[in-house]
């Protein structure tokens, strides 16, 4: 029974590690958007030269509602939009008082809760995607599903003078 | 911060309540030592007894120290060869809590089960009041769990929408492992008691597309690995 003071502390040493290993792992990002990336014809990446803005617009039961997202920024190679929390959410790409393109996304919107003390957070599947095609060529859907994790979902492919 | 100094009381006073019987058990071991000759450990019957043990610290933790969880068990452990401790655990463990900060609220109780085996680390001194032994155990619950909470409101677009988030009934499994390390002390006849700390690792639990569960009966916290402690009430049974 000499060893059992020996048990004891070790046991007691386990016990210490308890509280630590009980940190709560709340994602940094509770907020989920779509990640779109700009790409050439032949998939290189691009980046605006001039100033963009995006306008995010929402048909909430007949309202249209719209929200500022990006206003005027150049050189971006890729930009992050939230997308809302009707089943259809579109982007208005305005490159000038006269060109613009608009993406529209249909998803379905999904709620999540992946621990208490975390809160909730709204995920998304993107269920269908179109664009005008002003000045864009393209958009490729890569990943439907926009969650916390910050990872591409979309690719828009316009022609090289376009973004240049 | 706070949560974190009030887990740590918890187990302090945890601990406290279950080494304040220590003294006890190993004054009751000493005298037991005087009057037991030593044996040989492999000597006598391939069977030597069942054991039924109810765990208390469970309860304890959920009335005393006012846990929103409450996990408790049964369990029956065979002595083979005084060696070799099979044992199979069925419990009850119950989540009802409310995070005040966001008023998220999840619920659940069921049952669970585990088997697995100990191993004698003093077979070798059958004549000590008690014994130390290591094992593991191999856990699964079948749930079903409910989560609420406040309405989601959009927070880009005005703000005009809002997503109820209730989710009642879904059902989930879970299994997982554990590796367990186990004193266990005779305090009067056939009367013992027994702790464990246990790390658990987790194999798989089921989640559905809204939600992860967030307390697993019979697992706890659902994480990657935890640890627990487990304190017994054992009755050697006379058979």
């Amino acid at each position: 029974m000499k060893q059992l003071p020996v048990i004891i502390a070790l046991l007691g040493l386990l016990l210490c590690l308890v509280p630590s290993c009980e940190v709560e792992n709340c994602p940094p990002n509770a907020l989920a958007f779509a990640h779109f990336t700009l790409k050439d014809g032949n998939g290189k990446n691009l980046s605006f030269a001039v100033p963009v803005s995006v306008i995010g617009l929402m048909d909430n039961g007949g309202t249209l509602v719209c929200d500022t997202l990006i206003n005027q920024e150049s050189g971006a190679s890729s930009f992050s939009l939230p997308l809302s929390y009707a089943d259809k959410t579109r982007f208005v790409l305005v490159y000038s008082a006269e060109s613009t393109d608009t993406i529209t996304v249909e998803h379905r919107n999904i709620p999540y809760f992946m621990n208490i003390d975390c809160g909730t957070m709204m995920f998304y599947e993107v269920t269908r995607v179109s664009t005008t095609r002003h000045a864009i060529d393209s958009i490729v859907l890569t990943n439907p599903n926009i969650d916390n994790n910050e990872k591409e979902n979309f690719k828009i492919y316009y022609p090289p003078v376009a973004a240049e | 911060m706070t949560t974190m100094r009030k887990r740590i009381s918890r187990f302090i006073i945890l601990l406290w309540l279950l080494s304040s019987q220590l003294p006890h058990a190993l004054a009751q071991g000493s005298a037991a030592q005087k009057v037991t000759a030593p044996s040989a450990a492999d000597e006598g019957p391939f069977y030597r007894g069942t054991a039924v043990g109810v765990e208390i610290a469970g309860p304890i933790s959920h009335y005393i120290l006012g846990s929103d969880m409450i996990s408790s068990e049964i369990q029956v452990q065979t002595n083979l060869k005084g060696r070799y401790l099979p044992v199979v655990e069925i419990g009850y463990g119950k989540a009802d809590k409310l995070n005040d900060a966001n008023d998220l609220h999840y619920k659940t109780s069921a049952p669970y089960f585990r088997i697995g085996m100990d191993y004698n680390m003093f077979h070798k001194k059958p004549w000590l009041p008690g014994y130390l032994a290591v094992g593991f155990r191999y856990g699964t619950t079948s749930f079903k769990y409910d989560v609420s909470g406040p309405s989601m409101t959009d927070p880009n677009y005005g703000g005009h929408i809002t997503v109820p988030f209730r989710y009642e009934g879904l059902k989930s499994t879970a299994s997982w492992l554990e590796l367990v390390a186990s004193i266990k002390v005779n305090i009067y006849r056939r009367f013992h008691m027994g702790w464990a700390v246990r790390y658990k690792s987790r194999i798989q639990v089921k989640e559905t597309e809204n939600t992860v569960p967030w307390y697993v009966p019979g697992f706890g916290k659902n994480a990657g690995s935890s640890f627990t402690l487990t304190y017994n009430l054992i009755y050697n049974l006379p058979f």
